[in-house]
C-alpha cells in the first residue's frame, strides 16, 4: 500500500479568493442572477413545498364535499377544477420538482463534487417551474382553472366540450414544468456520469446517485412524449390541426397511449429516487452496509426498463385486443419483481444490522408497509379482470395514494429528517418527529384505507356528490376526518422545521455517522464546497477509508492541481464514465441573468399562446434572443480559465482543460438534447401510423417524392460537410470554415425546398387528422433544420473570429452530433411520409 | 509489436459492456413494441401472419436476450485483490457490469417469454 502523502494546506489568499469565486450572489439582482446549486435547490424545495401546501388544501376541500352526502359545500364545476389541480399539482409541481430539487442540493455533495455542470441550467428549470406554476394556479384568478382532469382526457378537453381557457391553462402551465424537469434531468445525467469524485466508480456510486441517474433518463423519455402531446392538444384546441377528432379521422385514444406512455413510468419517476433514499436510511440506522447492493442497482434499472412497458394497463377497459392486453399484463407482473427485490433487500439489511429506530427510520418503515400494501393492490388492477371491476372507482384512487404517498411521500419525508440536518445546520426535534410521523401514518390510513371498500362498493371516481343511504356516507366520514388528521401531520412537520431552525441541536458533520461524502462536509455545507476534492476508494468511504486523500503519485498531483484551485474561476473535476479516472477540469459557469431572463421570456411566449395575443409572443421571442446571447456569449472567467489551464495538452497529468469536443461536458449534454429529440421524433411516427390506419391515404401525397427526396439528400450532404469541418478544427486552416459554411448552406438549401415544395394545397390539417400528422412530422423536421440553422451560425462565427479557441471547438463538435441526427431523421421522416404510404 | 492479448486477459471495451448491461432490457423494450404493433397491423388489416410474426418475434427476442446474457457472464473478470487498498474495493466495474447484465439477461429473457405467450392462449384480435 501506498503511503498517504498529506497534501500541503493551501495558502490562506488561496482559500480566500477560492471560497470568493464560489460565494453566492447577494442583493436581489444577486438572486435574480444566482446560478449556486445550493441556494438554487433550497427555493426549488420551499417552492415545492408551497405547492405540496396547496395541493393539500385542494384536496380538503374536496374531502369536505365528499364527507357527507349530497353535499353543496361545493359545486360540479368547482369540484372538477380541484381534482384536475390537486392531481397537476401533486404530480408536476410537488413530486417531481421537489426531487430534482433535492438532487440538485445532495447530488454534488453526494458525489463529491463542486457544483452541478450547467449552473445556468440549474436557475433556469427553477424560474421556469416557478413560473409555470405560478401560471397554472393563476387560473384561479380567471375562474378558469382547469377542469379535465390530470390525464386531460380527450375528446372531454377537445374544444367542443371544454370550450373555456381552461385547459389553455393546463397545457401551457404543463409544457412550461416540463420544460423545467427536462434540462434539471440533463444537468443530473451529465453530473452523475462525468462529475463523481475520482475513484468514484460505477460501482462505488451512492444508490441515491444511481437512483436519480435512471430517473434522469426516464424523464428524458417520458416527459418528451407529452410534451409532443400537450402540443398536438393546444394545436388541435386552436383549430390549427384535428389529431384528436373523430370526425376529422382523428384518433382520440392517441391521446390516452401518449399520456400514460408518460403517465406510468412517471409513477417510478417519483417512486425509484424514494427507493434511493430509503437505500440511504436503511444502511445508515441499520449501521450495516446494505443487503446486495449489486441487486438493488439491477432492480433500479429493471424499474425503469419496465415501467415504460405497464401504460396499457391504465387502459384495460378501451376496447384493445386481449392479445395486446397479455402484454401488458406481463410486464405489469414482471415489475413487482425488481420492486420485490428492493423491499427484501431492504428488510434483509434491517434484520442483519442493529436499527436504530430514530425518526427517518421510522418513516422507513412507514413507507414498507404501505407501499407494500399499495404494491398489492397494483398487482391486483394489473390483472385485466379485477381491473374491469374496479376501473375508474375509489378503489383505484385508494391504490394510487398508497403508492404515491406510502410508497414517494413518507420516503421524502425520511429524506427529509435525514437530510434537512445537512442543509440547515439543525438537527429536527426527535420527539415532535415521532409524533409527526405516527400522526401521518395513523390518519393517511384512516383516509385511504376505507376508499378500497367505497370503491368496492361502486363508488366512482371524480364525481362531485352521491347520494345518501348506498352505504357510502360513514367511509366517506371517516376518509374526511382522516385527511384532516394527516394535514395535522404535515402541520407537525412544518412546525418542527419552525422551531428546529431557531432551536434545534446544531448538526454537526456527521450527526448519524453515515457513510456517503455528503457527511464529510460541514452542515450546512459552504458555497465552496470540497475545497479539497475527495478520493474514493470504498462503497463507503466515510465507513471504510482511513482518508479521502490521494495516494498513487499521479493522483496526489492532480488532486493538488484541484486543491482549493483554481481559485479565481469555478472550476471541477471531470472523471471517466465507468472508472472516475481524473480526466480534465471543467470550468463551472458563474452568475448571470440569463436564466431569468430565458424563464421569462418563456413565460410571455407561453401567456402570449394562451391569449392568442401576437405582440406578447413578439415580446418573448424577441427576449429570448437577448436571453441566449447573454447565454453563449463568452465568459470572463472561462477566458481566464483558457488562460490558465489552455496550454495543457490533452491527457491527465496535469489535468486539461474540459473543453473542444467529446472531453466538454457540453458535448454531453448535446447528446442528452439529442436523446430528447430522437424521442420526439418516435412519438411523432408513432401518433403518424396510428392516424395513418385506416383508409388509404397514399393518393393525397404528391406523387413526385423527388423534391422532398432531394432535400433529404441535402441533409445527409450536411453530415459529410460537418465531419469534414471538425476533422479539421484546430488546424488553424480555413477548413473549418468552409465545412461549417457548407454545413450551413446545405440544411439552409433543404429546409428552403423541403418547405417550398410541401404540398400545401393537397393537404387541410385544419380538418383532416391524417394531413395534422404529416405537418406533425414534416414540421418536426423543419424545427430541427432551424435549430441545426442556429448551432451552425454559432460555429461559424467562432471558426471566423477565434480559429483557435476550444470554446468555439466544441461548437463544432456539437454541430456535428447535430447534423447526424438531422440527416438521420430527414430520412428517417421521408420513408414515413413519403414511401411507407405506398408499401 | 505487442503480442496479442489472451482470452483470459483481454479487457472488455466499453460498448461491449453496454451491450452486456443494457441489451436484454432494449431487446424486451423492442418486443413489446414490435409484438404490440404486429398485433395492432394484424387486426387493423386482417393479417394472418401476425400471430405466427409475434411467436417468431418472441422466439427471437428470448434468444438473443440469453446470447446477451451468455456474452455478459463471459465478460466478467475476477476480481483483483491482494493489497489493503483493494480490500475494499467492490471489484472492477468491468466485473460489476458484466455480472448485472447477466442477472438482467435472465430477468428480462423471462419477461419476453412472459409477454410472448399471450398469442397461445388468447385469441389475436378479440376486443377485450
Amino acid at each position: 500500500m501506498s503511503a498517504t502523502v498529506a497534501p500541503a494546506e493551501p495558502a490562506p489568499e488561496t482559500l480566500e479568493e477560492f471560497k470568493k469565486t464560489w460565494s453566492s450572489s447577494a442583493g436581489f439582482i444577486g438572486m435574480l442572477r444566482e446560478v449556486n446549486n445550493i441556494p438554487i435547490a433550497k427555493r426549488y424545495m420551499l417552492t415545492g413545498f408551497a405547492f405540496f401546501a396547496l395541493g393539500g388544501v385542494l384536496a380538503l376541500l374536496m374531502r369536505i364535499q365528499l364527507g357527507s352526502p349530497e353535499n353543496t359545500f361545493l359545486d360540479a364545476e368547482t369540484y372538477n377544477q380541484l381534482f384536475t389541480m390537486h392531481g397537476t399539482t401533486m404530480m408536476f409541481l410537488f413530486v417531481i420538482p421537489f426531487i430534482e430539487a433535492l438532487a440538485n442540493y445532495m447530488l454534488p455533495l453526494l458525489l463529491g463534487t463542486r457544483d452541478l455542470p450547467f449552473p445556468r441550467m440549474t436557475a433556469f428549470s427553477y424560474w421556469t417551474f416557478l413560473f409555470g406554476g405560478i401560471f397554472l394556479y393563476s387560473s384561479f384568478l380567471f375562474g378558469a382553472a382547469p377542469d379535465g382532469g390530470w390525464f386531460a382526457y380527450v375528446p372531454l378537453t377537445n374544444l367542443e366540450f371544454s370550450p373555456g381557457i381552461n385547459m389553455d391553462f393546463w397545457d401551457i402551465g404543463l409544457s412550461v414544468a416540463e420544460i423545467a424537469a427536462l434540462g434539471a434531468a440533463a444537468e443530473m445525467i451529465v453530473a452523475i456520469l462525468r462529475m463523481r469524485a475520482a475513484g468514484m466508480k460505477l460501482n462505488r456510486m451512492p444508490l441515491f446517485a444511481w437512483a436519480m441517474l435512471v430517473t434522469a433518463v426516464m424523464i428524458i423519455f417520458a416527459f418528451t412524449p407529452l410534451i409532443v402531446g400537450t402540443a398536438m392538444l393546444e394545436l388541435d384546441r386552436k383549430g390549427l390541426t384535428a389529431f384528436f377528432k373523430p370526425e376529422s379521422g382523428g384518433k382520440p385514444l392517441l391521446w390516452q397511449h401518449i399520456f400514460w406512455v408518460f403517465g406510468h413510468p412517471e409513477v417510478y419517476i417519483m417512486f425509484i429516487p424514494a427507493a434511493g433514499i430509503v437505500s440511504h436510511i436503511v444502511q445508515t440506522f441499520s449501521q450495516r452496509p446494505i443487503v446486495s447492493y449489486t441487486l438493488m442497482v439491477l432492480s433500479i434499472v429493471a424499474t425503469g426498463f419496465i415501467s415504460f412497458g405497464l401504460w396499457v394497463h391504465h387502459m384495460f377497459t378501451t376496447g384493445l385486443s386481449s392479445v395486446a392486453l397479455g402484454f401488458f399484463t406481463a410486464a405489469s407482473m414482471a415489475i413487482a419483481i425488481p420492486n420485490g427485490v428492493q423491499v427484501f433487500g431492504w428488510i434483509a439489511t434491517l434484520w442483519s444490522g442493529r436499527p436504530v429506530w430514530r425518526t427517518p427510520l421510522l418513516f422507513v418503515l412507514g413507507f414498507l408497509v404501505l407501499f407494500t400494501i399499495g404494491g398489492l393492490t397494483g398487482v391486483m388492477v394489473g390483472s385485466v379482470p379485477f381491473d374491469w371491476q374496479a376501473h375508474d372507482s375509489y378503489f383505484l384512487v385508494a391504490h394510487f395514494h398508497y403508492v404515491l404517498i406510502g410508497g414517494v411521500v413518507f420516503p421524502l419525508f425520511a429524506g427529509l429528517y435525514y437530510w434537512l440536518p445537512k442543509v440547515t445546520g439543525r438537527l429536527l426535534d426527535e420527539r415532535l418527529g415521532r409524533w409527526n410521523f405516527w400522526v401521518m401514518f395513523v390518519f393517511f390510513n384512516v383516509a385511504f384505507f376505507p376508499m378500497h371498500v367505497s370503491g368496492l362498493l361502486g363508488m366512482p371516481r371524480r364525481v362531485y356528490t352521491y347520494p345518501a343511504g348506498i352505504g357510502l356516507d360513514t367511509l366517506n366520514l371517516i376518509s374526511t376526518i382522516g385527511a384532516f388528521g394527516f394535514a395535522v401531520g404535515i402541520g407537525l412537520f412544518v412546525l418542527n422545521v419552525i422551531w428546529s431552525r431557531k432551536r434545534g441541536r446544531e448538526a454537526e458533520s456527521n450527526p448519524w455517522g453515515s457513510d456517503s461524502l455528503e457527511w464529510s462536509e460541514t452542515s450546512p455545507p459552504p458555497d465552496a464546497q470540497f475545497v479539497r476534492i475527495p478520493v474514493v476508494r470504498s462503497r463507503l468511504p466515510l465507513w471504510e477509508q482511513q482518508d479521502l486523500l490521494p495516494h498513487e503519485p499521479t493522483l496526489v498531483r492532480q488532486m493538488e492541481d484541484l486543491n482549493a484551485r483554481p481559485a479565481r474561476w469555478r472550476g471541477a473535476l471531470v472523471v471517466s464514465t465507468l472508472d472516475a479516472t481524473p480526466m480534465a477540469i471543467a470550468h463551472v459557469p458563474t452568475s448571470t441573468i440569463a436564466p431569468f431572463t430565458m424563464a421569462v421570456a418563456f413565460l410571455a411566449i407561453f401567456a402570449g399562446a394562451l391569449v392568442d395575443e401576437v405582440l406578447m409572443l413578439a415580446f418573448g421571442g424577441a427576449l429570448t434572443a437577448v436571453a441566449l446571447f447573454l447565454w453563449f456569449r463568452p465568459q470572463s472567467s472561462e477566458t481566464l480559465a483558457l488562460r490558465e489551464l489552455g496550454g495543457r495538452g490533452p491527457g491527465a497529468d496535469p489535468l486539461q482543460l474540459a473543453v473542444g469536443g467529446p472531453i466538454a461536458n457540453g458535448w454531453w449534454a448535446m447528446l442528452v438534447f439529442l436523446s430528447v429529440l430522437a424521442t420526439a421524433l418516435v412519438t411523432t411516427i408513432a401518433s403518424f401510423f396510428y392516424i395513418s390506419e385506416g383508409p388509404a391515404v397514399a393518393a393525397r401525397l404528391p406523387r413526385s417524392i423527388l423534391e422532398p427526396g432531394l432535400s433529404v439528400l441535402l441533409s445527409l450532404l450536411a453530415i459529410a460537410a460537418a465531419d469534414w469541418a471538425v476533422r479539421r478544427v484546430g488546424r488553424g486552416a480555413a477548413a473549418p470554415k468552409v465545412g461549417l459554411a457548407a454545413t450551413w448552406l446545405l440544411s439552409a438549401a433543404a429546409l428552403a425546398l423541403s418547405i417550398a415544395t410541401f404540398p400545401w394545397a393537397t393537404l387541410d390539417p385544419k380538418r383532416d387528422a391524417y394531413a395534422s400528422a404529416v405537418v406533425a412530422m414534416v414540421g418536426f423536421q423543419w424545427i430541427v433544420l432551424i435549430i441545426l440553422l442556429v448551432t451552425t451560425a454559432i460555429g461559424l462565427l467562432w471558426a471566423i473570429g477565434a480559429p483557435r479557441d476550444p470554446r468555439g471547438h466544441t461548437v463544432a463538435h456539437n454541430v456535428r452530433l447535430m447534423a447526424a441526427f438531422t440527416g438521420l431523421s430527414a430520412a428517417v421522416v421521408f420513408a414515413v411520409v413519403y414511401v411507407s404510404p405506398g408499401l | 509489436m505487442s503480442p496479442p492479448a489472451s482470452r483470459e486477459n483481454r479487457v472488455p471495451t466499453s460498448r461491449s459492456l453496454v451491450l452486456a448491461f443494457l441489451g436484454a432490457p432494449t431487446l424486451w423494450a423492442l418486443h413489446l413494441a414490435l409484438s404490440y404493433f404486429l398485433v395492432s397491423l394484424g387486426c387493423g388489416t386482417g393479417w394472418d401472419g401476425a400471430k405466427p410474426a409475434v411467436i417468431v418475434a418472441t422466439i427471437l427476442c428470448a434468444v438473443a436476450a440469453m446470447a446477451i446474457g451468455l456474452f455478459a457472464w463471459k465478460q466478467r473478470k475476477p476480481a483483483r485483490r491482494g493489497n489493503a487498498e483493494a480490500e475494499l474495493d467492490p471489484g472492477p466495474v468491468s466485473e460489476f457490469l458484466a455480472i448485472s447484465g447477466a442477472v438482467l439477461a435472465v430477468l428480462f429473457t423471462g419477461a419476453i417469454i412472459m409477454a410472448g405467450i399471450s398469442p397461445f392462449f388468447l385469441p389475436l384480435c378479440s376486443p377485450s
